[in-house]
């Protein structure tokens, strides 16, 4: 029932709203939760247990309440008692069939003692071929909301790094004094406070500390150094001091995560009510002093009718006035410091009268209990701190903190507004002076927290884990089973493993298992914290999800004119253009252009050139000419091969080395790696240029005359231009233009390397400049073909990472008379070896048969000979053609060897006698 | 809806002159260029002289003073082991302006880009949304450096939109002396209020990311309307 | 979210860098028997303990870095350009 005006409301009753509950409309005012919207509705069960299906209501009318987890709209887990009501929102109920009122669901109860803690372990296992159907059963039950479908709209998830000197984690009073002061101290802070406004107990504590309250957060605001995140949940610290806030209502934002590196983190989370632990303590009705207290005072709801109040301390007794003022029937004030008790809660479905200690029975529909406090130290011993149990204060206490973390308020102890203020401001200080700005160096008041009576659990069994439905039963059950450290019984229970993750139940269950161990509460000790704090979404954690994207300077060309995409590495590269045969066949016969600016590029300036590319590469350099082009095999130290590509001499000091586009980052880190550490000494700079030229090879036998009608500078005769050699030039009226005469493709090829801004003019000019000679772009699927057509390996195709130079053939480039290079040892050790596989041209008999790249190569049904390492169908030959690795006993020209296919079908393939199908003496490229 | 106001705006700058330095930290060369690792100097010049690392600069300039930049450099390194090389080609370059620049800078660098920590004159390089960057906090006006060449006409003087500076002739270039250009390290409010000072950054990557720089700049800019001048 | 000190930058995020492997020193490859070269090749101390490492500041200053890391801590005692020679 909605109170009249309440002093520190947050409710705004001039904006009405309206949002549905399981379908029915409900009105809510702007300020509101879905919790307290309800309850103000009068409704009272808001969900059920998860393996019991038992009714539940509110217990503690915030953000850790077990009892309200909904479905809004789409979003699963939502905690109802702390999202606020936006106008037409829907909310359900999750994980009840058909409904909440009538859940079936709960025949579960029947089934209790199938269901006792462990059950997972022992039951629903055997017969093994019926778990498919268990599973499928259990599915039915298992809690939680439904995950929204893939065409519902996705949420916006950002990031964000911040560096403030002194990040403040929670908003209370003493949180903010340590904010004011170290702000005034010339430091940045960064106050997070998971509510919509600051303020901790001081928004619903009564007027006084509203008065406290208003001048306080005009304090915060005018002060020039704070930035406040409401809305926003410290959710751990991680190595290297990297502290994660998630935050919440952002305009036009799902979440944001902020990573900050603090240089000082001030913990100021406050404290949690704990439960009781009787039997009937889930029932609808039963809540902490704090719930009522924010219902009456935050919403204007008043909780209930009839009430009895089981305290242990001031703040129940407190509670007990508020619920006197909002018009509650305070029927029996119980309590526990006169040796009061309450041994049951009765009532089916909500709560109906509390049975007390003395025997007497107090009918009523709301029991409120205010039996002690939780000092969340989870945050704190994330850092590395340490926390204890103090016996006569009824709580664990931090007691060692690291460097860079210190902690005030109602987590390190008690104390009048005054001293909380007075702690938070001393501590902020010291914050601000530890992250070098300059505070007065006041020392830092105690804080102790107040003597309370240890009060967990009460003469029946009762839940201790409400999410996780665990009760004192079960807490037992484990104990006896062998099961007596809190790790293993947190495990083998899921006691503190729900949402609230231990910050209602993990003190109560720690106390039940220290007494049914025997040992004490300081002996039992507690599970180990970890973040996330709260609940994360996978959503805040992704971010915006960047995926780099590399492109050439002829992308848009490309994407324009119809190429199909290859995404390789980070690049995109244009596969083909619709037809790769027929683009094969315009190289073959005419002239084709490919882009193939991912090629890495890098200019070596320095006379010790020779002596790094003799070191890295299998062949000799030091005869280079100027003007000369070689193609250069790289190795690592274990004789594999690692890269290729062709290096030309520009000048007398300066050379461009290439590598393969998939290799070109490695390639540039070993360059810099074997001159920073092993060749200080050497005078050779290496520069990077695979993104400052764009690449264009042109192949085909007209590229000569298409190349001709486009560059200044260059003689491009035979006789003045061979093959293998680079010359400098302009080309379609580019200047600084390198082009040399190589031959992947098997074609008379020419390869353009264009400074990059001038890329797209080239490749536009070659294609209108050659129309008569048919030019045609082609793609790296059809490069692919040339290039196996002609027996080319591909690094990483036609090798893999055992592939050592002499098996790929690569014999002839090996030049073991160097005093050392790269791989020497290794490849000295295995040219002396047998046994080597041997890299062949293959043809499969069937001409038609395309084998399927890494199809093995069999003799009988035991030994596996080899495998397919290139396989396409040739335009050119109009048949299939492959490369491939075999035994050396099958490696003799014209051996007939068999594929296994991945279908199982075995076929006969030919061992041909060179690597290259199509024009095996090279006469095409040296024309 | 009210119309969401610009507070930071961007600039594609990648034709600028860019000319790559190798050489000895202790030889003659450095000793001219005389920038320590880790800031941005405006020589007299023309040019943005930026250390990028203790054996390596990077002349940024107008576009069309790659090849004399080239040559006057090469001359200071005459008679010793050094590399000039032109990569104008290599990298793009944007231009991140604004009030809030340093705010969406900071959604996708884990640098601290407040005064103390990177003040005006600072580069550094590291991961902008994933990928490698070079980052050079450039505040100076006038004269700072965007697109175009030398030779332009100014478009009118010292305009207050940011992105519409040029490089012209005749600014006064050698009037920004280096002190200036060491920037108000030491100058900043007491508490962080700098975030209301308009604020420029350089940001260089491989030319073959310029789409996605562009990309990953307009979708953290699209909280403060930022838009491509 | 581990921060490496690069001698050159100052602390930076992990992220930032590559761990290229355990430091060893390559022996004479035209003395060194079979079994020495592999034991260079494929060995390591792996030590629960102080180890000698060489890093690549790859998103950074561009320098390879030796550095000398507790494993199990993941504190760093030393840490110095690799260019700056000397055994140590």
């Amino acid at each position: 029932m909605r109170l009249d005006g309440q002093p520190g409301e947050v409710i705004h009753r001039g904006t009405p709203l309206t949002f549905t509950w399981n379908g029915r409309p409900y009105p809510a005012f702007a300020g509101d939760t879905i919790g307290s919207a309800l309850a103000a509705a009068g409704e009272r069960v808001f969900s059920r247990s998860l393996k019991y299906h038992r009714p539940r209501g509110l217990l503690t009318a915030d953000g850790n309440d077990p009892g309200c987890l909904v479905q809004v709209d789409g979003e699963p887990n939502v905690r109802g008692a702390h999202r606020r009501v936006s106008a037409g929102m829907a909310v359900t109920a999750q994980g009840v069939w058909p409904s909440l009122r009538f859940d079936l669901k709960a025949l579960n109860r029947l089934a209790g003692p199938a269901l006792s803690t462990g059950f997972y372990y022992k039951t629903f296992i055997r017969p093994r071929r019926l778990w498919p159907y268990y599973e499928r059963v259990l599915r039915r039950f298992s809690p939680g909301g439904r995950v929204p479908s893939p065409s519902s709209p996705a949420g916006r998830y950002e990031h964000r790094y911040a560096h403030p000197d002194v990040l403040v984690a929670g908003g209370g009073p003493a949180g903010m004094a340590a904010a004011l002061a170290a702000a005034e101290a010339g430091a940045r802070v960064m106050l997070v406070d998971d509510q919509p406004a600051l303020g901790g107990h001081l928004r619903w504590g009564g007027p006084d500390g509203l008065a406290a309250l208003a001048q306080l957060r005009a304090a915060v605001a005018a002060a020039g150094g704070i930035e406040v995140l409401t809305d926003s949940v410290v959710t751990g610290q991680y190595e290297g001091g990297l502290v994660a806030v998630v935050q919440h209502g952002l305009p036009g934002l799902t979440e944001r995560l902020v990573k900050a590196r603090p240089r000082q983190l001030v913990a100021a989370a406050g404290l949690i009510e704990r439960p009781y632990v009787i039997a009937g303590n889930d029932l609808p009705g039963v809540m902490l002093s704090t719930a009522v207290r924010r219902l009456i005072n935050l919403y204007a709801v008043r909780p209930g009718a009839r009430a009895v109040v089981f305290t242990a301390n001031d703040d129940g007794t407190a509670a007990a006035a508020d619920l006197a003022r909002a018009g509650v029937d305070v029927r029996r004030v119980v309590d526990a410091r006169d040796g009061g008790d309450i041994v049951r809660v009765r009532g089916r479905g909500g709560v109906r009268a509390v049975e007390c200690g003395d025997g007497s029975v107090v009918r009523c529909d709301l029991l409120v209990t205010a039996v002690g406090w939780t000092a969340p130290t989870g945050l704190l011993t994330m850092t590395g701190g340490r926390a204890a149990y103090r016996a006569g204060a009824a709580r664990f206490v931090p007691t060692e903190l690291p460097d860079g973390v210190l902690a005030t308020g109602g987590l390190v102890g008690d104390g009048t507004l005054a001293e909380l203020i007075g702690h938070g401001r001393a501590v902020g200080q010291a914050a601000a002076r530890r992250a070098g700005r300059t505070a007065p160096a006041s020392p830092v008041p105690d804080l102790v927290p107040a003597p309370h009576p240890e009060l967990f659990a009460g003469r029946t069994n009762g839940f201790v884990d409400f999410t996780e439905d665990v009760s004192t039963k079960d807490l037992a059950a484990a104990v006896a089973e062998g099961y007596d450290s809190i790790e293993l019984v947190k495990r083998y229970t899921t006691a503190t493993m729900g949402p609230t993750q231990g910050k209602l139940e993990a003190v109560n269950t720690i106390a039940v298992v220290a007494a049914a161990t025997g040992r004490g509460i300081p002996e039992t000790g507690t599970t180990t914290a970890r973040p996330p704090y709260a609940p994360v979404s996978l959503g805040a954690l992704a971010g915006r999800n960047y995926q780099p994207v590399r492109r050439s300077p002829m992308h848009d060309w490309h994407v324009a004119h119809g190429a199909t995409p290859l995404v390789a590495g980070a690049w995109i590269r244009p596969d083909h253009y619709g037809d790769p045969a027929g683009e094969v066949r315009a190289v073959r016969q005419g002239v084709g252009i490919i882009d193939v600016t991912p090629l890495g590029k890098f200019e070596l300036r320095g006379p010790h050139i020779p002596d790094l590319l003799e070191l890295l590469y299998v062949n000799r350099w030091r005869k280079l000419a100027v003007g000369a082009v070689r193609y250069g095999v790289m190795c690592t130290e274990d004789g594999v091969v690692f890269d290729d590509g062709v290096t030309g001499r520009l000048g007398e000091h300066r050379y461009l080395l290439t590598a393969t586009s998939s290799g070109a980052e490695a390639v540039g880190e070993w360059l810099e790696r074997w001159l920073q550490t092993e060749r200080a000494h050497w005078r050779v700079h290496v520069v990077p240029m695979t993104d400052a030229y764009a690449s264009i090879n042109v192949a085909g036998p007209r590229s000569r005359e298409l190349v001709r009608r486009l560059t200044t500078g260059i003689d491009l005769s035979p006789e003045a231009f061979p093959y293998m050699r680079v010359r400098l030039g302009e080309v379609a009226g580019v200047p600084d233009c390198v082009v040399w005469r190589i031959g992947f493709t098997g074609e008379l090829s020419y390869e353009l390397h264009v400074p990059a801004g001038n890329g797209l003019r080239v490749w536009e000019a070659l294609l209108a400049t050659g129309v008569d000679l048919g030019v045609r772009p082609f793609g790296v699927e059809a490069q692919r073909i040339l290039r196996l057509e002609k027996g080319h390996l591909v690094v990483g195709q036609d090798t893999d990472g055992l592939t050592q130079a002499y098996s790929a053939g690569l014999d002839w480039a090996i030049k073991m008379d160097k005093d050392d290079f790269v791989g020497k040892p290794e490849l000295a050790w295995q040219r002396v070896r047998d046994g080597q596989v041997v890299l062949v041209g293959l043809q499969p008999a069937d001409p038609e048969l395309v084998p399927p790249e890494s199809s093995q190569l069999v003799e009988g049904d035991r030994r596996i000979v080899g495998r397919i390492t290139s396989s396409r169908f040739s335009p050119t030959l109009d048949r299939s053609i492959a490369l491939g690795f075999v035994a050396p006993d099958l490696a003799e020209p014209g051996t007939v060897v068999t594929m296994l296919l991945p279908d199982g079908r075995r076929l006969p393939a030919r061992v041909m006698p060179q690597l290259a199908h199509v024009d095996p003496e090279g006469k095409r490229l040296h024309g | 809806m009210a119309e969401v106001s610009v507070e930071v705006s961007a600039t594609d700058c990648t034709d600028l002159a860019k000319v790559l330095v190798r050489a000895d930290p202790g030889g003659a060369l450095a000793a001219a260029l005389d920038v320590p690792f880790g800031r941005a100097v405006r020589d007299g010049n023309d040019a943005l002289v930026v250390r990028t690392a203790p054996d390596a600069w990077l002349l940024l300039a107008a576009a069309d003073l790659a090849t004399p930049l080239v040559r006057r450099v090469e001359a200071l390194g005459a008679g010793e082991f050094a590399s000039v090389v032109d990569v104008t080609h290599g990298h793009a370059l944007a231009r991140l302006t604004g009030t809030t620049a340093a705010v969406v800078l900071a959604k996708l660098c884990a640098i601290d880009l407040a005064d103390p920590a990177t003040p005006d004159g600072n580069t550094f390089r590291s991961l902008v949304a994933g990928v490698a960057v070079t980052v050079v906090r450039d505040d100076a006006r006038p004269g700072r450096l965007t697109a175009g060449s030398a030779g332009a006409t100014p478009a009118g003087g010292r305009d207050a939109r940011p992105g519409r500076l040029t490089v012209s002739p005749t600014a006064s270039l050698a009037s920004l002396d280096r002190s200036d250009a060491l920037g108000s390290a030491g100058a900043t409010p007491a508490g962080g209020r700098d975030a209301e000072r308009e604020r420029s950054y350089l940001l260089l990557c491989d030319r073959s990311y310029r789409q996605y720089l562009r990309d990953v700049l307009t979708d953290a800019g699209e909280e403060f309307g930022l838009a491509w001048t | 979210m581990v921060l490496l000190p690069c001698p050159h930058c100052g602390p930076r995020d992990a992220a930032e860098f590559g761990y290229v492997g355990e430091r060893a020193a390559r022996p004479d490859p035209g003395a060194a028997t079979p079994q020495q070269w592999r034991g260079y090749l494929y060995l390591r101390r792996n030590p629960a303990g102080w180890a000698d490492e060489l890093w690549l500041h790859r998103a950074g200053c561009g320098r390879y870095l030796a550095m000398s890391r507790h494993t199990v801590t993941g504190d760093i005692r030393a840490v110095r350009d690799a260019a700056t020679g000397g055994a140590d």
